[in-house]
């Protein structure tokens, strides 16, 4: 075994530097390492796929026809909706009818009993 | 796109021993380097890293290395072997129970672990990979002047580590 001269801090910078190349090669991999890689990336893109490939002219028909479809659903969705809006609307309007009706009657009372009372009020 | 399997074979095996080494001496254990060298060319491969050429994959490689090596060490808290006041600029580095068991062999990468993690990084892309400081700069995104001043300092305390544990050694064998 080689005795390596121990005086480092006698030594010039570049023997050390010289020193630390020779002992900061780079160290053997792993056996086998490429091999677990290899092993891992594999199963990593292996994908278990459920491709169901069409003959290629019944594909365009079979696009436009799901195409189609799309567009009517959302047509009928639109629909839908519009109706659904107009009748909260409606509901909305009664409601307010009602409240605005209630609140009428409650201050024709009220006047009555005003006037009942002899206290006179504008109109 | 994954890179195509022989030419992938063919990338590990030209670059997995410096990927080893750099998670190796990074890390300090071999279970955890084996672990972010797979995972390194593993993120190669799902990258689908547009590579021009060796250089520009080792490029890569290395920086993608030495952020995994160092992102799993700190995960682990490894810390240095030294105590934090053992490391001092020009300071007494025996450790407080006296001076450390000499092994049979002193070598370079077991003081190397005593060092901080910046200055390891800095001394290993220097002295293994050979790299200049301006391509340690570039790479890890650092002021080529902090890369000279963590050489600088990992070299003082490379050296005078070194001759304490060497003096130690040359003494109990002669």
């Amino acid at each position: 075994m080689e005795l390596f001269d121990a005086k480092f801090e006698d030594q010039s910078d570049d023997h050390f530097e010289e020193y630390l190349h020779q002992q900061l090669r780079p160290v053997p991999e792993p056996r086998g390492f490429a091999d677990r890689v290899l092993a891992r990336a594999e199963s990593e893109s292996a994908v278990p796929a459920k491709v169901i490939v069409m003959p290629s002219r019944r594909r365009v028909w079979t696009s436009g026809a799901v195409a189609a479809a799309t567009l009517l659903a959302g047509l009928l969705t639109q629909q839908v909706e519009v109706r659904r809006q107009r009748h909260k609307a409606e509901v909305a309007q009664q409601q307010f009818d009602a409240a605005m009706r209630i609140t009428g009657e409650t201050l024709d009372e009220t006047r009555q009993q005003l006037r009942d009372a002899g206290v006179e009020i504008g109109k | 796109m994954a890179i195509e399997t022989g030419e992938f074979r063919r990338l590990i095996e030209t670059h997995q021993r410096m990927v080893f080494s750099l998670s190796l001496r990074i890390t300090g254990d071999y279970a955890t380097a084996e672990e972010v060298a797979q995972d390194v060319f593993l993120a190669l491969h799902r990258s689908g890293e547009q590579l021009c050429s060796d250089d520009h994959t080792r490029f890569w490689l290395r920086r993608v290395t030495v952020h995994r090596a160092t992102d799993a060490l700190r995960r682990r808290s490894v810390r240095p072997e030294s105590a934090a006041d053992e490391w001092t600029e020009g300071g007494n580095f025996e450790t407080s129970a006296g001076r450390s068991p000499v092994a049979l062999e002193a070598r370079v990468e077991d003081i190397l672990r005593l060092l901080p993690e910046p200055l390891r990084v800095a001394i290993l892309l220097r002295y293994q990979e050979d790299m200049l400081p301006d391509e340690i700069a570039l790479m890890l995104g650092q002021p080529v002047a902090t890369v000279k001043t963590h050489l600088r300092r990992g070299l003082e305390f490379l050296r005078r580590k070194a001759a304490v544990t060497l003096k130690e050694y040359v003494r109990g064998t002669i």
